[in-house]
């Protein structure tokens, strides 16, 4: 139980001799892998860091247990200033994505080992250990030794010796990502109910939107090192504040056409190829309230908003591929040579020939489900 | 062709492929470890002198002979002795160099791993020469060394308590780096995960060393321990060219002893013998060493129920 707070936090790694090309940003001392990193993390909260391979989450993390020096900013613990205090004084543990069990030890000493190091006495050992195990279902595999264990069993020991010492924060560091996916599910539901039985404050690191959308109370979006937004998991999907974001969040991925926003005495429209939506009232004060004037942007559409629609003020496209996935059908279609996909929901699907290769098809998308990106930052302009 | 045929037919194939890399080392094995082996074994059962052509079956004769003399009981005192110095000497030195080595930046660490690996390269009848002159009862630069710090000179290798000891440092010199070098990358092996865990849980250094470093060493351990072992009991060039098994009878190892009787005397029933109880010796401790460090399976500490005894009942 802890609040933690990053105020400003920067990590500049040495450079390297394998100069592999990454787009991180470069400092006269090296490359910047975190830079101004800011978050107010509450008590109890579970926050999720999410983003693509190597954009810094790893390291943000590290920094915040110690393991990684920090190079610029501060790290509070509750409202204590943490930044030099070492890693055994933080009252925090860690689960590793190789879970990091000691091999010569069995279960049970790998989960007394912190309380052994503590010098707690055998019988609160002894329940801690087993209430830990019996929370996570590992009581039978208690005297065996990790490499007799299955992945998502190692997990649980690794989860269940971070638990054990009932430390102010846990940090979890991308754990499911070596398990299978019907695995990963498995465990996802679990770690969801030891959350509602543990009080702690959770960090959660993984680069599956999936994962951090179910998980997470908060979700702080990363790439190159820089903090993209931070929000709800509700509110990231539903106003992505940039292209990233809108991108990143959601599958299978937002759609994106080129279009024009077009303000006409006070009300706004756009158009896209023939088509012209006009927006409602909350964007349009949304806009006007931003100084937005016309302009050409990206418009972005979620799969699922689109809605099929026959007549004139539509999208003509052509069908490439649609995928049956039971409750719904995606179809992979073109628009003038640039792809989109359409999620339909199997029962609206009258006319079967429409998800035929080469089929025709036409859509528009109502307008209140309509994310405007500027062509040049690639920010949302309502934001 | 049948599943069955194939893989008969590439079970095969693999049996030719490890026959064909295996022979020559086969034929080298025969040449020059089991023959003799086997020789030392008929010689020491044996009056065999060299060059006499013919021997006769002389029972435990030369084994009685052994241990009713007083040198060679002597030399068999000292080889343990010099085994009991340089097996732990060498290994805690080989550990701490290696944990040295493993906290150095990579930069410096490589430039100091090579310092350490320097004493195998060179060959150690060079070295010996200038250990001579290190040891010097009157010019040598370890006494000069030593009166810097107010110590009295040291006679060394002319002592009868000292020399076993110099004797045992430059072995353990010649021979601790480069077991620091296999200890070092058996360290550097170790999932780093594993040390920040530890960390996190509040583990010392040492906690930690104990704990995760020591045994994820074993095996590595039990091969060195071993490898030592076998060297301290083959030790014998220093004693041959430094002190020829003086003064007295201080340095005369078992290996210096076994040359003495058997080439420059020739009685090779009597070095056969030797030999093979030498053999023993070193088989021994290496036994000892396998089972102190072969793994007991901790007894689980209170009756858990398996899933099958659930099932059951
Ligand atoms: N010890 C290091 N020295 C130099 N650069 C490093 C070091 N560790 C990480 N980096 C760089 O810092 C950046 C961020 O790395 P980090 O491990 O935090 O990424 P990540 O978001 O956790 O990625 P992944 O999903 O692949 O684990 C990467 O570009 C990486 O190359
Ligand atoms: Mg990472």
């Amino acid at each position: 139980m802890a609040t933690v707070t990053l105020k400003n936090i920067r990590k500049v790694y040495p450079k390297s001799h394998n100069t592999n090309k990454s787009n991180l940003k470069e400092t006269a001392d090296g490359v910047l892998a975190v830079d101004d990193f800011n978050l107010e993390i509450n008590d109890n909260e579970f926050i999720v860091l999410v983003g693509p391979s190597g954009c810094g989450k790893s390291t943000t993390l590290r920094m915040v247990a110690g393991l990684e020096e920090i190079t610029g900013g501060e790290l509070y613990i509750d409202d204590v200033l943490v930044n030099e205090v070492a890693p055994k004084d933080r009252d925090i543990s860690m689960v590793f994505q190789n879970y990091a069990l000691y091999p010569h030890m069995t279960v049970r000493q790998n989960m007394e080992f912190p309380l052994k190091v503590q010098k707690k006495s055998r019988d609160y050992i002894d329940k801690k250990v087993e209430e830990a195990a019996e929370i996570l279902g590992i009581t039978e595999y208690l005297d065996r030794k990790p490499k007799a264990l299955s992945g998502g069993q190692k997990q649980r020991v690794a989860i269940g010796r971070a638990i054990v010492r009932e430390p102010k924060v846990l940090l979890m560091d991308e754990p499911l990502s070596n398990l299978d996916a019907k695995l990963r599910n498995q465990m996802r539901a679990e770690i969801l109910k030891l959350r509602k039985r543990i009080n702690t404050t959770f960090i959660y690191v993984t680069h599956d939107q999936t994962e951090a959308m179910t998980l997470g109370d908060r979700i702080v979006i990363m790439k190159d090192g820089v903090v993209q937004q931070t929000g709800t998991p509700q509110e990231v999907f539903d106003s992505p504040h940039n292209l990233f974001v809108a991108g990143f969040i959601g599958t299978p991925q937002m759609n994106f056409y080129d279009g024009r926003l077009v303000e006409d005495k006070g009300r706004y429209h756009v158009e896209i190829k023939d088509m012209k939506v006009a927006l409602g009232k909350e964007k349009t004060e949304r806009l006007k309230a931003n100084g937005v004037k016309s302009r050409d942007v990206t418009v972005g559409v979620r799969p699922e908003h689109i809605v099929l629609s026959e007549g004139e003020n539509v999208l003509r496209s052509v069908v490439d591929v649609s995928e049956m996935m039971g409750s719904v059908v995606h179809l992979h279609v073109n628009v003038d040579d640039q792809d989109s996909i359409i999620i339909v929901p199997t029962i609206q699907l009258k006319d079967r020939s429409l998800v035929k290769s080469g089929a025709e098809v036409d859509f528009t998308f109502p307008e209140d489900v309509i994310h405007l990106f500027s062509k040049e930052t690639g920010n949302n302009l309502e934001y | 062709m049948g599943v069955g045929k194939l893989l008969k037919t590439r079970k095969s194939k693999r049996m030719a492929f490890a026959l064909a890399v295996l022979l020559p080392f086969a034929v080298w094995m025969m040449v020059y470890m089991l023959i003799p082996l086997v020789s030392v074994v008929f010689y020491s059962f044996t009056d065999a002198k060299m060059g006499y052509d013919s021997q006769s079956f002389v029972g435990l004769y030369q084994f009685r002979k052994m241990f009713t003399s007083a040198t060679a009981m002597i030399s068999i005192k000292n080889s343990l002795k010099a085994a009991l110095v340089i097996v732990p000497v060498s290994l805690l030195l080989s550990m701490l160099t290696a944990l040295g080595l493993d906290a150095l930046s990579e930069r410096s660490s490589k430039i100091y791993t090579f310092a350490v690996f320097l004493p195998n390269i060179i060959s150690l009848t060079a070295a010996c020469l200038v250990w001579r002159w290190i040891y010097h009862g009157q010019y040598g630069v370890l006494n000069f060394l030593l009166n810097l710090m107010g110590i009295p000179s040291q006679q060394f290798l002319k002592s009868q308590a000292q020399a076993m000891y110099s004797l045992c440092a430059i072995h353990i010199w010649s021979v601790f780096g480069y077991y620091a070098i296999i200890l070092l990358a058996a360290i550097r092996s170790i999932d780093k995960s594993l040390y920040e865990a530890a960390s996190l849980d509040g583990a010392s250094y040492w906690t930690q060393f104990f704990h995760v470093t020591l045994p994820m060493l074993k095996n590595t351990l039990l091969f060195v321990g071993i490898m030592l072992t076998t060297s301290a009991f083959m030790f014998f060039t220093p004693v041959q060219l430094l002190t020829n098994g003086t003064p007295g009878t201080s340095t005369y190892v078992m290996l210096f002893y076994i040359y003495q009787q058997g080439i420059e005397q020739g009685n090779t029933g009597f070095s056969s013998a030797m030999s093979l109880v030498l053999m023993l010796i070193i088989l021994f401790f290496s036994l000892i060493q396998w089972i102190l460090s072969t793994e007991r399976e901790p007894k689980p500490r209170k009756k858990v129920k398996t899933v099958k005894e659930v099932n059951v009942a």
